[in-house]
């Protein structure tokens, strides 16, 4: 294990959610709820997905150079001084998968600058900044286990774990920033309820097809990856999925009370419509707490070897041995 | 009460950011090797070949093949199979019957890097 590559892993791609949902969320739901009242979407909610945006943006841009020489280090084996004279970091750039992706995934940052700037004022370049954030998050599948598989099999696996990352940052990236619309509808002067309402039954909406997307893209995944029930409850890898699943259980237990008992109160104009709201934003809040457990442990199956890759058999095991052990005494 | 809220905000932003997720990922093993893990063989090879679970990354992998006294027997030019991605091999000096040591080294697409050695004799 690899505790900075990790922790500069996560802060990347947890950035990189955050960014989608950010620039999603304002898109296909903050402003056509607005527009369809017949209202811009207000100063105040622009201004914070805006920084929520530019800050998620920031952490991105600000990890992406430090991947790259943990990565070059972990792969070549070689020591810090090593790194820039031996030619290793162009080596990594031209001739490695994972040099490849993250030269597009700079490319795909740097376009995103101008998207960011004029954020809000061409619908066009709006839509540019989410398919260039969504291509941002999807990148990641080619940088993992899916994107090392072979033939027909690894593409299935590669396009499940596509589907699974958008459909995370679809939902997973949206949490946030609908607690802040729900919360500045109770601020609104007339409509607020109404605001509060649509968007979050349009969330939900959202919600209801991403989490769809996750557990089948999850099947799939865990196909490729675990390979059976024994090894589910088996291996640590296995018992750390049952957890990230117990979690999203957790999230999904939530959504459900809200959608049944809470958005049906969101019409009310009254003291109860609003404290409704109240409620549902602070139960998006948890979810995304929660969520953010759900990523951590990804982030930790992330650097166990799958058990369905482990060798099976003590022939196999007979050609890994501990790096520095002899294997036969001379 | 904004500025809570605020903070609040700001905080789960950077929570998110320290959560991530990379897709899960693997490590590259030796499914076979040619020759064969222990065998012994009664021709000497030209090569040594080893199939791998996993994609590699020929730039930074490598197999070293030593005889028993250490010294370095191949040729150095470890390179993957044009047509399968999986498959690392070095070729191999002409050697003589002996007990020979292969080390090598996989870095798999997805980064991770595993090591082993095994052994093989070329006998009479």
């Amino acid at each position: 294990m690899d505790p900075p590559l990790i922790i500069v892993r996560a802060l990347h791609f947890g950035a990189e959610l955050s960014l989608l949902g950010f620039l999603v969320f304002p898109l296909l739901i903050a402003t056509p709820v607005h527009a369809r009242r017949r209202e811009p979407l207000p100063l105040a909610l622009r201004r914070r997905y805006c920084a929520g945006a530019w800050a998620s943006f920031a952490v991105a841009a600000l990890t992406l150079v430090p991947w790259l020489l943990l990565v070059a280090l972990s792969i070549s084996g070689a020591p810090w001084h090593d790194l820039t004279t031996a030619g290793i970091l162009p080596t990594v750039l031209s001739s490695t998968q994972f040099g490849e992706v993250w030269l597009l995934r700079a490319l795909f940052l740097a376009a995103l600058v101008p998207c960011l700037i004029m954020i809000g004022r061409r619908r066009a370049v709006d839509f540019l900044g989410v398919a260039l954030a969504s291509m941002l998050v999807a990148a990641t599948a080619w940088q993992g286990h899916a994107g090392a598989g072979t033939g027909f099999a690894g593409a299935v696996h590669l396009a499940a774990d596509v589907a699974h990352l958008i459909a995370a940052g679809g939902w997973l990236g949206s949490l946030v920033p609908l607690a802040v619309l729900l919360g500045r509808s109770r601020h609104a002067e007339e409509h607020g309820h109404g605001i509060a309402a649509a968007g979050a039954l349009a969330f939900s909406n959202l919600g209801v097809a991403c989490v769809a997307i996750l557990l089948v893209s999850g099947l799939v995944n865990s196909w490729f990856l675990i390979g059976g029930f024994v090894a589910l409850f088996g291996t640590i890898y296995g018992r750390l999925l049952v957890v990230k699943l117990a979690l999203v259980a957790a999230m999904l237990v939530i959504a459900t009370v809200n959608r049944l008992a809470l958005m049906p109160r969101l019409q009310l104009a009254s003291l109860r419509g609003r404290m409704a709201a109240a409620t549902l934003a602070r139960n998006a809040l948890i979810e995304a707490a929660i969520g953010l457990g759900v990523i951590a442990i990804a982030a930790t199956l992330g650097t166990l070897a799958p058990p369905a890759h482990e060798p099976a058999s003590i022939h196999d095991a007979a050609l890994i041995s501990p790096p520095g052990a002899p294997s036969h005494p001379y | 009460m904004m500025r809570a809220r605020d903070l609040m905000l700001a905080g789960l932003i950077a929570g998110f950011s320290t959560g991530a997720s990379p897709a899960a990922i693997a490590h590259a093993f030796p499914d076979r090797a040619l020759p064969a893990v222990g065998s012994t063989v009664t021709t000497a090879p030209h090569q040594v070949e080893i199939w791998f679970s996993e994609k590699l990354e020929p730039a930074f992998s490598r197999i070293e093949v030593f005889d028993s006294a250490g010294k370095r027997v191949d040729g150095g030019d470890t390179r993957a199979d044009p047509q399968n991605e999986s498959l690392l091999l070095v070729s191999l000096k002409p050697l003589p019957p002996g007990i020979y040591k292969v080390h090598w080294r996989a870095v798999s697409v997805d980064t991770h890097a595993t090591e082993g050695d095994f052994t093989f004799t070329v006998g009479k």
